[in-house]
């Protein structure tokens, strides 16, 4: 038929008529053309899907010819006999008329298919509309091209704002937090730790500001930032590559560090209003530090992830430093001077449970506090590291209904801590201080109804809780804590949390406590992924 | 004790790192795919067939759109050649911490590892209002494409190129096998619909087949939920005894969806409730998945059990 077409001379648009009429005409070629329109919605599924199959045979074709045509094109180069020339010639333009004719076919169908595109949508608007106001806008062309669709800009960072607000009462009017950092064996003397106590009443404990994004095609970032009582701090602003060697990730920046389960958690995905005992009393809260973290996950039959981290060291409880303050008495250690390590490993059970233990480790080159007990010189300085072992196991049960209902969440963390401190003053004895403290939790959450769960937590701090200075030996008992809670999450953006603690602290003397939260929070903008 | 413990944990680590690390590799497929839902790992083994091995993340019997980003789907995803979402925001909620969790370059966003269906076809409900206020909506359109077996051929091609794309060796086995997926729908088709025809109704739980309600052409008739994402309110429910009284049709919902709202529904209008897996088994083939689509053709007419 190209060769008859060409016999005529004629152009394109000439071309397209003449395809179509005979399409009309001849009407197998292509069934159900542009002549019997079809008209309910599944006359235009079927010829939309029709049309988008010929278009795949129309592509694969030209894509044959587009090829046969180049080794033409290097055979002509080659040949030097007439007749092979023109022979050649003569097979080259056939290919290129034949892919003029794909391409007319192509255009033609294009053409049908863009209203049909529009017509399966309007008429799906019909019984939908009623019940949603939305309804079935008016359809675009195919996204062609594109790997990826969303809700948003991808070139943009993915903005959430996540307020916390809260209301609080206790029996010990509002001095709670001061009382939790003053526990027998967990002083932190001289640490810039800020006391945050919620006011009894109403406050916003913090606006969490979070961006997300890719940098490049080798870094993703993420930057989230806490605004509380007007000022702004960085929580977290890193960068993590994208594409190393596989499993293996390097994180630079300042970040939640890996420990633990509930460390690298922002406050938003707390089980509880509050931070488990373990992680204020050794920790400040948790570990958050500016460094370089690298962690690697080898290709085995089970989920191990082992990590490494160099910090700047700046952990109040752990990597206090004095050196500035104090510039003639002490030395500033060069940074880091935190390391840790961590590992997780994570067993194959199948979609319902999954169970994941972990161990870690830190060490801190450089801890410095100032003195404490009235046995100690006044004015005395103390220096020295300090190390920490902590272990976790968290089991999560998932019974596969919607909104979470009857799943079960149980996690428990362990963490030993010792701090091994020197007198810098010539003083005689030499002053030391040598601190063992511990701490545990352990927290369940299940669903009792669609969107609601219900949670205990108790906590444990100085079941191992010994000073050694040069007078001795000195334990401390210990101190606890019990919290309940029951949440409501509308949606995933939303969440209503009602709470209340019970606490038997040892500051001195046996102090307990009363105290209750009730909590709103919400997640404004992209939807955040979530992990385990 | 320090330096001790420092070398446990030293020790520990090259005996995980080196003594189980290089595992002996047996001969394996050449594409190791990794499926978010059943039905893409269904599509995976209709076109990969014996070149491919696939891992499903999200199991059927439960809600795609909620789940937690767990360790078993990093590993998955730690040595994917080729990860196959549905896209369209459905696995927003956890993909990309796995993806993140994995540190794979190849299966991230943007890379030839990476695929995502909704990307690939025109959706319905796309260019909503992207308002939250509205439920929990789809900008990009609706995910639940894998509901409409035309679609799903029309993805087939894709698939196969992408295949192609990563093992060229075989492209033309995965280029065949995708004609052979799209000539069983093709033949099925005109069956479904002609059994479809005059169906009188139905109400369905979410958005979930819309799709198939559109490609046999019957009406939808209502929603259980009142806005997507959020479980049906009694007066929603009452609003629609009201509208939907007297008229006949049938009821659908999946496995996790509550039996309250289509409970409450039957009593009042007296229609038939039909509760069904929405997705195909995990390991399905495409004749699985024809024959899932088959029985859920008998449910939107009323006929299924």
């Amino acid at each position: 038929m190209g060769r008859l077409w060409v016999g005529w001379g004629m152009g394109r648009q000439a071309l397209i008529c003449v395809a179509l009429c005979i399409c009309a005409t001849l009407g197998p070629a292509l069934p159900a053309s542009a002549a019997a329109r079809p008209r309910t919605p599944a006359e235009i599924e079927a010829r939309r899907l029709e049309i988008a199959l010929r278009l795949v045979e129309l592509a694969d074709e030209d894509a044959r010819l587009a090829a046969n045509g180049a080794q033409l094109a290097v055979q002509l180069t080659e040949a030097l006999d007439q007749d092979t020339r023109a022979a050649l010639e003569d097979a080259v333009a056939q290919v290129g008329y034949r892919r003029g004719e794909l391409a007319d076919e192509r255009a033609a169908l294009e053409a049908e298919a863009r209203p049909l595109e529009a017509i399966v949508t309007r008429n799906a608007t019909g019984p939908l509309s009623t019940l949603d106001p939305v309804g079935l806008a008016g359809a675009q062309p195919p996204p062609a091209g594109t790997e990826q669709v969303g809700a948003g800009n991808a070139f943009n960072p993915a903005i959430t704002i996540i307020p916390d607000g809260l209301y609080t009462n206790d029996t010990r009017r509002g001095r709670v937090g001061e009382l939790l950092r003053t526990v027998d064996g967990f002083r932190a003397t001289g640490a810039g730790l800020d006391v945050a106590d919620s006011p009894r009443g109403f406050s916003l404990r913090e606006v969490e500001l979070a961006f997300s994004g890719a940098v490049d095609p080798y870094f993703d970032a993420w930057a989230t930032f806490g605004i509380a009582d007007g000022e702004i701090e960085a929580e977290e602003v890193f960068v993590q590559t994208r594409r190393l060697l596989p499993g293996l990730q390097v994180r630079a920046g300042r970040f939640f560090s890996g420990i633990g389960y509930l460390n690298r958690q922002h406050t938003h995905q707390w089980a509880f209003v509050d931070q488990a005992l373990p992680y204020e009393a050794l920790f400040g809260g948790r570990l958050e530090e500016t460094g370089v973290q690298v962690t690697w996950l080898p290709a085995l039959p089970v989920y191990l992830q082992l990590g490494f981290e160099a910090l700047q060291g700046e952990n109040p409880l752990i990597a206090n430093q004095l050196a500035e303050s104090n510039a003639d008495r002490l030395e500033q250690t060069a940074g880091p001077r935190l390391f840790t390590g961590f590992v997780k490993l994570a067993p194959e059970l199948g979609y319902d449970h999954t169970l994941q233990v972990g161990a870690s480790f830190g060490r801190s080159r450089s801890h410095q506090e100032t003195a404490v007990a009235p046995s100690e010189p006044v004015g005395e300085l103390f220096e020295g590291t300090a190390w920490f072992l902590g272990a976790e196991g968290i089991w999560r049960y998932d019974s596969g209904r919607q909104y979470g209902e009857r799943d079960v969440t149980l996690v428990g963390e362990y963490f030993y801590r010792v701090k091994d401190l020197d007198g810098t003053t010539s003083a005689m004895p030499p002053a030391m201080r040598v601190s063992r403290q511990d701490g545990i939790y352990v927290q369940a959450v299940y669903g009792i109804a669609p969107r609601w769960t219900v949670g205990g937590r108790a906590d444990a701090i100085g079941r191992r809780n010994r000073l050694e200075t040069p007078l001795g030996r000195a334990e401390s008992p210990s101190s606890s804590r019990v919290a309940l809670d029951v949440t409501f999450d509308p949606t995933e953006f939303s969440r209503l949390r009602v709470q209340y603690n019970h606490g038997r602290i040892w500051s001195g003397q046996r102090e307990t406590y009363h105290q209750m939260y009730v909590q709103f929070q919400m997640s404004l903008g992209v939807h955040g992924a979530h992990r385990f | 004790m320090l330096p001790s413990v420092v070398r446990l944990v030293g020790l520990v680590g090259i005996v995980l790192v080196f003594g189980v690390g290089p595992a002996p590799v047996s001969a394996e497929p050449s594409l190791r795919i990794v499926a978010t839902t059943s039905s893409m790992g269904m599509l995976a083994r209709a076109i990969g067939g014996d070149a491919v091995d696939v891992r499903v993340l999200a199991p059927p019997d439960r809600d795609a759109h909620y789940l937690l980003a767990r360790p078993s789907m990093m590993l998955a995803l730690r040595r994917a050649d080729l990860l196959l979402a549905v896209g369209a925001d459905l696995e927003v909620g956890w993909l990309p911490a796995a993806i993140r969790g994995a540190g794979n370059g190849r299966i991230v966003p943007g890379q030839p590892g990476y695929f995502e269906g909704a990307a690939q076809l025109v959706l319905l409900e796309r260019d909503q209002l992207a308002d939250r206020g509205r439920g929990d909506v789809h900008p990009a359109g609706n995910p639940h494409f894998y509901m409409d077996p035309s679609r799903m051929a029309l993805l087939a091609r894709a698939v196969a190129g992408r295949l192609a794309a990563l093992d060229p060796g075989r492209a033309e086995y995965f280029a065949d096998r995708a004609v052979v997926f799209g000539d069983e729908v093709a033949r099925r088709l005109p069956d479904w619909r002609a059994r479809a025809s005059g169906a009188a109704g139905v109400v369905l739980y979410h958005k979930d087949l819309v799709y198939l309600a559109v490609l046999l052409d019957a009406p939808v008739r209502g929603y259980v939920e009142p806005v997507p994402g959020i479980p049906p309110t009694a007066s929603h429910l009452r609003e629609l005894v009201t509208r939907l009284d007297g008229s006949d049709g049938v009821i659908l919902y999946t496995s996790f969806q509550s039996a309250d709202g289509p409970e409450f529904l039957e009593r009042h209008l007296g229609w038939t409730r039909i509760r069904r897996q929405l997705e195909v088994d995990l390991d399905a083939d495409s004749a699985a998945y024809l024959d899932h689509i088959d029985a859920w053709v008998d449910a939107m007419t009323g006929s299924s059990p």
